[in-house]
């Protein structure tokens, strides 16, 4: 009895709401990007920030680009030492779904007051951001490897000034898209503990 | 009662969500309580990558998922078996990689209710069950993508891609709000 007046409570909550409308909400930009090239266009903006973070060196080079091709498309990663230069071309990652999630869960949110939205939703799309690319430039470190494996030359150059190793576990699986769900779960959708 | 009262953004009045879990320190004390949500499911993300973790927990953990999803199909049909990390229905067959295990989610998920501003005993078990209901969810998840390999390759490639992750993040936030409430009402 005790459970099933629990259970109705929770059916009554808003937070069942707004989960309910999050689904809503995320099963329509998931139909936007199966029909739309949207996580292509994604891409687009972290490939270009990765190229601006590579590391140039005397007597190496390195070049990130992203061809499209239908609704999806390759990234294309260039390695030149000296004379040499290896190529790694690779169908793209849909790292955006992260981006897909946050703004699903921006938009099922009930308006937080303008002040409020713009310093959740900033510190969220920083995270999404910040979480997309480190994505991709794990990627690109490890076609580092393997270009420099093709061009038998020692492995361990970081293409990066920036260190992306600690991302590596992130980048494993899809559940770094839970960053900015937790993020704006404990920042900006927590229930107000005064109405207990 | 509006959407307002439901909807908080965590500023100065941090009481509303620390009480009981000690003085209340503001933005200060959000900032170090996201450092430290960060700094544990980057540790733990990890940790799951080290050749060692790997051979001796996560191969096991791979094991069994896949005999556990196909003694839960042969229930339903009899071309089910299970080979080391693979999971046969028919003629095809999923292969249990690192990202099938539902350790990475249940250790984002767990994270952050461990971090959580409540009484400990209320954080553990909530991580405990966090933990849990990731694990199960991931189990649900290998089930219907091996019997969808089987019989409808192209809606594996949707369901695959599109539909789990929602599902997942779904499940991930409906378990953390459910808690949040669960843990502020024990405190009072």
């Amino acid at each position: 009895m005790a459970e099933s007046s629990h259970f109705a409570r929770l059916l009554r909550s808003r937070a069942a709401w707004l989960v309910l409308r999050f689904a809503v909400v995320y099963g329509a930009l998931s139909w936007l990007a199966a029909v739309l090239p949207v996580y292509a266009e994604l891409e687009r903006p972290l490939v270009a920030t990765a190229n601006a973070f590579l590391r140039e060196s005397p007597g190496e080079s390195r070049a990130l680009s992203f061809e499209r091709s239908g609704a999806g498309g390759t990234y294309l990663y260039e390695l030149r030492v000296a004379e040499s230069a290896r190529r790694v071309e690779r169908d793209m990652h849909a790292h955006g779904f992260v981006a897909l999630l946050f703004g699903a869960l921006v938009l099922a949110t009930p308006w937080l007051g303008a002040r409020r939205f713009a310093a959740a939703f900033a510190g969220g799309a920083a995270l999404t951001g910040a979480v997309c690319l480190l994505m991709l430039m794990v990627d690109v470190a490890g076609w580092e490897n393997e270009a420099r494996a093709a061009l038998n030359l020692a492995p361990g150059a970081r293409p990066f000034s920036l260190p992306v190793g600690f991302a590596a576990g992130l980048h494993q699986t899809a559940a770094a898209g839970l960053l900015p769900i937790v993020y704006w779960a404990l920042v900006a959708v927590r229930p107000d503990a005064r109405r207990a | 009662m509006s959407p307002a009262a439901e909807v908080a953004l965590a500023s100065g009045d941090d009481a509303t969500v620390a009480h009981g879990a000690g003085p209340v320190r503001g933005r200060g004390e959000l900032a170090l309580r996201a450092f430290v949500y960060l700094a544990l499911v980057v540790g733990l993300s990890n940790l799951l990558l080290v050749e060692s973790v790997d051979r001796t927990v996560l191969a096991r953990v791979r094991h069994g998922i896949a005999y556990l999803a196909a003694a839960v199909l042969s229930v339903f049909r009899g071309d089910v078996r299970a080979a080391d990390e693979h999971v046969f229905v028919g003629a095809s067959a999923v292969q249990i990689v690192n990202g099938c295990t539902g350790f990475d989610v249940g250790i984002f998920l767990a994270s952050a209710m461990l971090v959580f501003p409540a009484p400990w005993p209320v954080r553990l078990r909530g991580a405990a069950a966090g933990f849990a209901i990731a694990l199960f969810v991931n189990l649900l998840r290998v089930l219907s993508l091996a019997v969808l390999n089987e019989g409808a390759a192209s809606a594996f490639h949707v369901v695959h891609v599109y539909v789990w992750p929602a599902l997942i993040s779904l499940v991930c936030l409906a378990t953390l709000l459910v808690w949040i409430r669960g843990a502020q009402t024990r405190d009072g």
